[in-house]
């Protein structure tokens, strides 16, 4: 169904998407395992993503050097 | 020894020629006189000091300053002999230089650029959230470059700075800034958003950040841009067309990414909601698995270890007041406590789950009856049991 992955704001919006659920009257044991299991996934993944640390920086290779004086 | 005679025209390309090998441009410092517009296609204007009048000539498109007499303007020009036999400086470029011509120079261009409605705040876009990359056009040795990778990195990661290594002052600023603007925005998958960056300096040194034609390439950006050119007080014309205006590079920095440790703080707060939400949902089906449990063991003859019940139970409620208590908690421990709450692990604390030959949990009894086959799932084994009879509550 997802050929992208997530990106991180549809992620979060996910994990609240998973907490209406909780709230929601059609709560069942089975499909709250699930939820939780998915919140918890989910929650994880933010977190490192939040912790990954490196930025990259790149010079463009082309030279704006149109005036040399 | 012949004589070398020359014709009119001959000694005007001659010395043209030699003007052109020992000069071919020069810069030269003054003041304006006798500025004037011809037929709208050509300037003409004196740059003079106390001593010299130079005669100058532009082309009307290729002034890019309002000026007026009295301006005292750096121009990059050419020397040369004019047909009529007069010295001339074919100018290339001018800006101001000095506070006062700086600053009437911008604000002739700001009424202009206003007028357009280049100013306009509808016009203003907003920057990408969580941008991955950034196109970033300063000089990457400097101090204001550096301040901005320093926030960059101290507040967000994941991110790819592209960046265009440009003058920022001087005539060659100008032209590097515009042609940087024109590649991100000619690239086939640009960049989120276009981030234009200076340090501080005199007026003359963000001089360049105050050319018209600047102003309108930034303004033309199909890419979002975020300006920060000098200190707090430093208004630029880049700044004002900017979609928006950061006060220095730090705080351009501070308007492109997020902080993380705002975001960690927003998910760990969701992430201790889920705990609570999922825990109370828990507890509330605990309290059914246990009425179920009792009336399936007595069904199956099966005695359930009440003391280890009623412990389970009251654990269940502790541990819900233990998460209040740790809403307040960071989002690492909000993290381990949502483990806690495993259901798997309720199950290892003496519940036992009843599913049907389906596999579904059961919560009512009163959809059995007599010969149902049942699963009661411990933590350590599944029992397949028959129900004897079924007594409703």
């Amino acid at each position: 169904m997802k050929d992208q992955p997530q990106t991180f704001e549809q992620k979060m919006a996910e994990l609240d998407a998973i907490m209406e659920w909780f709230d929601s009257d059609e709560v069942t044991l089975d499909e709250s395992i699930k939820q939780f299991e998915r919140g918890m996934k989910l929650s994880g993944e933010l977190e490192k993503e939040l912790q990954q640390a490196e930025n990259k920086v790149e010079k463009i290779k082309q030279k704006f050097n149109k005036i040399t004086s | 020894m012949e004589e070398l005679i020359l014709t009119p025209t001959e000694c005007v390309a001659l010395i043209n020629q030699t003007l052109e090998i020992a000069y071919p441009t020069i810069l030269v410092e003054g003041e304006i006189g006798s500025f004037k517009y011809s037929r709208d296609k050509y300037v003409f204007f004196d740059l003079k000091d106390d001593e010299v009048t130079l005669g100058c000539f532009m082309m009307a498109w290729q002034l890019r300053t309002p000026l007026e007499d009295g301006m005292k303007v750096k121009v990059l020009g050419e020397p040369r002999l004019t047909r009529w036999g007069k010295f001339s400086l074919t100018i290339r470029q001018v800006m101001p230089v000095g506070a006062g011509s700086i600053k009437k120079a911008f604000e002739l261009l700001q009424k202009k650029l206003a007028a357009e409605g280049l100013l306009d705040p509808a016009r203003k876009r907003p920057l990408p959230a969580l941008p991955r990359r950034i196109g970033v056009i300063s000089s990457m040795q400097s101090a204001g470059f550096a301040d901005f990778q320093k926030i960059i990195n101290a507040r967000w990661g994941g991110v790819t700075l592209e960046v265009a290594d440009v003058q920022v002052q001087g005539l060659p600023a100008i032209e590097q800034n515009i042609a940087a603007i024109q590649y991100f925005n000619q690239q086939a998958i640009p960049v989120e958003v276009i981030v234009i960056i200076r340090g501080g300096g005199s007026a003359d040194d963000l001089a360049a950040y105050n050319d018209e034609q600047l102003a309108r390439t930034i303004a033309a950006s199909r890419i979002p841009t975020l300006v920060g050119v000098g200190h707090e007080v430093d208004t630029s014309l880049a700044d004002l067309v900017a979609d928006v205006r950061a006060a220095t590079p730090s705080n351009a920095a501070q308007l492109v990414v997020p902080d993380r440790q705002e975001l960690l703080g927003a998910l760990g707060h969701r992430t201790q909601r889920l705990a609570r939400l999922a825990s109370s949902h828990i507890e509330r089906q605990g309290h059914r698995v246990l009425l179920l449990q009792q009336r399936i063991a007595s069904a199956v003859d099966f005695q359930p270890n009440q003391t280890a019940l009623a412990h389970t139970k009251e654990r269940l409620i502790t541990r819900e007041q233990h998460y209040m208590l740790q809403l307040r908690h960071t989002l690492e421990s909000s993290q381990r406590t949502l483990r806690q709450v495993d259901p798997r692990l309720v199950v290892k604390r003496g519940y036992a789950l009843v599913r049907d030959q389906q596999g579904r949990c059961l919560t009512s009894g009163a959809e059995l009856s007599a010969g149902s086959e049942i699963v009661v799932q411990f933590a350590d084994a599944s029992v397949d049991a028959a129900v004897k009879s079924v007594r409703i509550a």
